[in-house]
């Protein structure tokens, strides 16, 4: 028997009004938890993935929808640009480092990227097994491809399209010649090849359809091996274009820059708008610009949360106070049996932060579980990948609320059982 | 051991109230007799340090009551005085043995399980121990809350109309278990009651009712 006991077992003895306002207590906690996990893995794996990248360009279109398409991966590109115009501007003296790509083809959802090595140093993939890419038609992939299925050394086929359902290119197969770690950027959800690989197969895919001969497929497989190799050597120029005897009709779709130096920021981009047909777009600025549209939503579900966990600090709070009323008979017994008025706030106060804690824990995980399972429904081939298993800083705070809800709840019950007149309470007056 | 002397209680608004003078001396029962509203609970309250008079004195073994207050006087009548109540005062979410525990625990004695249940056990529940009070019929809740009066070995025993709930048979058995418990702590057994069946079971009476 003591302090702890006595309070527990009054807690015990009411439980379904206690429950009514754990329940409350917990669902505030849990969406203001799942609120603040859900946001900060949106927001700094957005930051994380358009890091070092200060401005892309791409066909005209919307800016965000450039950036959505070529830095995230996650919508269609506005169209393609032709190499030489790509490379003049890769080869500007404010350009430190230009890494092209080429976009149009996926499989299993996985898009096929044809770029340079660079954008794999870009994001510090590692390779996990396996080599990169030397040859046309060796890929290399992120690893979560490789856990959706893909192994080394396993052939696969593009499919025409950013999504399934296109046009099968089954004469082309790709082979995986190497895995990456994953790195938590958007690399995981790639299949990184040589910009010949998007080539070979678009030009054949015409050659085809014009039933045209198999000189010209062959002529590119020399030049490739040219580029490739120059990459191979470590001294590549920013573009693999600018190899000798590249064809100059060829396309890309964006193009990553980032700036030699930060007055860049100022110039370049309004000079590739105004002196070329291409577009140019901050993904720093578009980056923000999506977060406020999406902040807005995020400020409405957090007042949200605030309110039912005001609520449920109120309910706590008339639970309380109500159970007060019958309580004030124990407590004035207690206090008959020798308890100190102390004694009596003690065990008041112990009830309320007991319930808010435990609202609270209850809360926390709560959140985590419902991030973690929102996390694994979700298709990771075409989002980011929520995770509840990580704790947060800005968790801290939410610690402290039991201290503060549960003190305020018991703050007016304790004091009117403090005041209490024990010679009333007990005679039932 | 309890005495009474000059005492005046005010209530809230109303006028002050003059209590009779009480002296009792170690082992010596007493009724506290009269119709209800005629003073018996608030004197009972005022022997059990509950009530704070306006003056006058309460002494209780060597204490004087009036002397005291907050914490001591808590912790006094919870080792010194053991009441128990018209309405029984059993606390719900407590066991009955936790009941006698709480009352050993809140008057800052050890506790002591063994000699919660022999108090049980003399009252004839001791097979009740692990009940809650609402599992309780009225007359095992009444010997309940008797057992809590006295499992600290009070100098004192209080009763407010232990009596008025029960049938012929049982009131009797409680004055008769009330007195035996005096008797095994050599306690002052004072019992407010206007229950006239209970009138001539002991013989040192006060009748408030004439007295005003």
């Amino acid at each position: 028997m003591n302090l702890m006991r006595l309070s527990l077992a009054d807690v015990r003895h009411r439980k379904l009004a206690n429950s009514l306002h754990l329940l409350l207590l917990t669902l505030g906690v849990a969406i203001i938890t799942a609120l603040l996990l859900i946001s900060t893995q949106i927001s700094g794996r957005l930051e994380r993935d358009a890091d070092g990248i200060d401005m892309v360009i791409g066909a005209k279109g919307s800016p965000l929808q450039l950036i959505l398409s070529t830095v995230y991966h996650l919508d269609i590109p506005t169209g393609n640009i032709p190499l030489d115009e790509a490379n003049r501007w890769a080869h500007n003296p404010m350009v430190a480092q230009a890494i092209p790509l080429s976009l149009g083809d996926n499989t299993k959802g996985f898009r096929i990227v044809g770029t340079t090595p660079d954008l794999v140093q870009h994001y510090h993939g590692q390779l996990q097994g396996g080599r990169l890419w030397q040859q046309p038609m060796e890929a290399v992939i992120g690893a979560e491809v490789a856990k959706a299925g893909l192994k080394l050394d396993q052939p696969f086929v593009g499919v025409h399209g950013l999504g399934a359902g296109g046009h099968v290119h089954a004469d082309h197969p790709y082979k995986v010649v190497g895995v990456l770690q994953p790195t938590g950027s958007v690399l995981d959800r790639l299949i990184l090849t040589s910009l010949d690989s998007v080539w070979e197969i678009h030009a054949a895919h015409q050659h085809h359809h014009d039933a045209d001969d198999h000189d010209g497929d062959h002529d590119d497989h020399d030049e490739d091996h040219d580029a490739s190799h120059a990459e191979g050597q470590g001294a590549a120029p920013p573009m693999p274009g600018a190899a000798p005897g590249y064809d100059p009709s060829k396309e890309i779709t964006a193009l990553l820059i980032h700036y030699r130096s930060p007055l860049a920021a100022i110039a370049l981009p309004r000079m590739v708008n105004s002196q070329s047909m291409l577009q140019a777009a901050v993904p720093a600025f578009e980056t923000a610009r999506l977060l406020q549209l999406l902040g807005l939503s995020f400020d409405t579900l957090r007042a949200l949360a605030g309110v039912l966990i005001v609520t449920a600090a109120l309910s706590a709070f008339v639970a309380l106070y109500n159970a007060m009323e019958t309580r004030q008979y124990d407590l004035a017994v207690l206090r008959s049996l020798g308890a100190s008025r102390g004694w009596v706030v003690a065990i008041l106060w112990i009830q309320a932060l007991v319930l808010s804690a435990a609202g609270t824990l209850l809360g926390l995980l709560l959140g985590h579980l419902a991030v973690e399972t929102i996390g694994r429904l979700a298709n990771t081939a075409r989002g980011v990948d929520l995770s509840g298993l990580v704790l947060l800083w800005e968790e801290l705070p939410i610690l402290l609320l039991p201290l503060v809800v549960g003190t305020v709840a018991a703050l007016i019950p304790a004091w009117r059982a403090y005041r209490t007149d024990l010679a009333t309470t007990l005679s039932g007056a | 051991m309890l005495a009474i002397d000059a005492v005046e209680v005010r209530y809230a608004a109303s006028p002050k109230i003059k209590l009779p003078s009480v002296k009792l001396a170690a082992g010596e029962h007493c009724l506290l007799l009269g119709p209800s509203g005629c003073g018996k609970t608030t004197l009972l309250h005022v022997a059990a340090g509950l009530l704070k008079p306006e003056s006058g004195s309460v002494r209780v073994a060597d204490t004087d009551l009036t002397s005291i207050a907050g914490t001591a006087l808590d912790r006094f009548r919870g080792r010194n005085i053991g009441i128990v109540f018209q309405r029984l005062h059993l606390i719900p979410s407590l066991t009955i043995l936790q009941n006698l525990t709480a009352a050993q625990y809140c008057a800052g004695l050890p506790i002591d399980p063994a000699a919660a249940r022999a108090a049980l056990a003399r009252l004839g529940i001791e097979n009740k121990a692990d009940r809650f009070p609402a599992q309780l019929s009225q007359g095992q809740a009444q010997r309940a809350s008797i057992a809590r009066a006295i499992v600290n070995g009070p100098q004192l025993i209080l009763a407010d109309e232990p009596t008025s709930a029960l049938d012929d048979a049982n009131a009797m058995l409680v004055l008769d278990l009330l007195v035996q418990q005096a008797q095994a702590c050599n306690a002052v057994l004072l019992i407010a009651t206007h229950d006239a069946r209970t009138k001539y079971a002991i013989d040192l009476r006060i009748d408030l009712g004439a007295a005003s």
